[in-house]
């Protein structure tokens, strides 16, 4: 199915769109992080139903559309976005494959001092991996850390 | 082929009802600004232990925080950090499960919320349909 034109469309309105015309898409990785050094790993899970936007293309703006309202909210005297239109007014991206949708995602929703250093310091702060990875019960859940005998593939 | 509707108003029969003896007039109007403005704008259901979505709107991703803590994140951002948030959980059985806290640990921002699950000793657990649901204005 091809996306219609939306550049200039509402995003929320390109979603009801997607919601009718895409089955989503439930995926195996998961994005392992750490915020904090005393507290427990985080996990990302990506939503089926972005993530079908995602693999669709022609959806979803840049991903330097919520950096740039990210820095605005940032701002001490914020009260409101008033750039909303970024999301509605800029070109969409293209189709995405699983991985690029992933670091989209990721730049998108983990916190920037995560994933921009993600590999710097004694060990990293960062994965990606399958879900089958992941212990396999919650037993322990708020000690969970990324394993330091982790091989980090290329 | 798409279509649209523009309308301030929407209308339906009027109707005339006897209450307490005396006929009333019914009205059966509501302007549109009512029906945008009050609609959801983003939803979503998971389940606790796997964090597996089943079902969302406008939601891009949720993350796992700890055991009973969870952070769902807008696609399309809302406008202010003053929207609204509800949630609920529960198992299929007796258990309970009880969001106690929206807003859990942090403040709202316009793309993300936090809330918090407890079971009914009051420490966080998981359920296997844990929900929340947001009203507010978009960006």
């Amino acid at each position: 199915m091809n996306t219609p034109q939306f550049k200039g469309t509402h995003l929320f309105d390109r979603l009801c769109w997607a919601k009718e015309n895409l089955d989503g898409v439930q995926s195996d990785y998961r994005v392992v992080f750490e915020d904090s050094v005393d507290g427990c790993a985080k996990i990302l899970v990506p939503d089926p139903n972005w993530m079908a936007c995602a693999l669709q293309g022609g959806i979803l703006p840049p991903v330097w559309v919520y950096h740039e309202l990210a820095k605005d909210e940032a701002q001490p005297d914020f009260k409101k976005h008033t750039r909303g239109y970024l999301l509605h007014n800029t070109q969409p991206v293209e189709a995405m494959t699983e991985e690029q949708a992933l670091e989209y995602l990721i730049m998108k929703d983990c916190p920037q001092h995560i994933w921009r250093n993600w590999d710097e310091g004694n060990r990293p702060k960062m994965v990606i991996c399958r879900k089958e990875q992941l212990p396999q019960n919650r037993e322990w859940r708020n000690a969970w850390r990324i394993s330091d005998d982790l091989e980090l593939a290329a | 082929m798409a279509g649209k509707i523009i309308a301030d108003q929407i209308e339906g029969t009027t109707t005339t009802e006897t209450v307490g003896g005396a006929s009333v007039t019914i009205p059966n109007a509501i302007d549109t600004k009512y029906v945008v403005n009050g609609s959801a704008k983003a939803f979503e259901i998971h389940d606790g232990d796997s964090v597996n979505v089943i079902e969302s709107f406008n939601i891009s991703s949720i993350t796992d925080g700890t055991d009973g803590i969870c952070s769902p994140v807008f696609i399309t951002n809302m406008r202010t950090t003053e929207y609204f948030s509800v949630g609920s959980t529960g198992n299929e059985d007796s258990s309970i499960g009880i969001i106690a806290s929206m807003r859990e640990g942090a403040a709202a921002t316009t793309s993300t919320y936090t809330y918090k699950t407890i079971n009914s000793a009051n420490a966080t657990t998981n359920r296997d349909n844990t929900m929340s649901c947001n009203h507010g204005d978009l960006a």
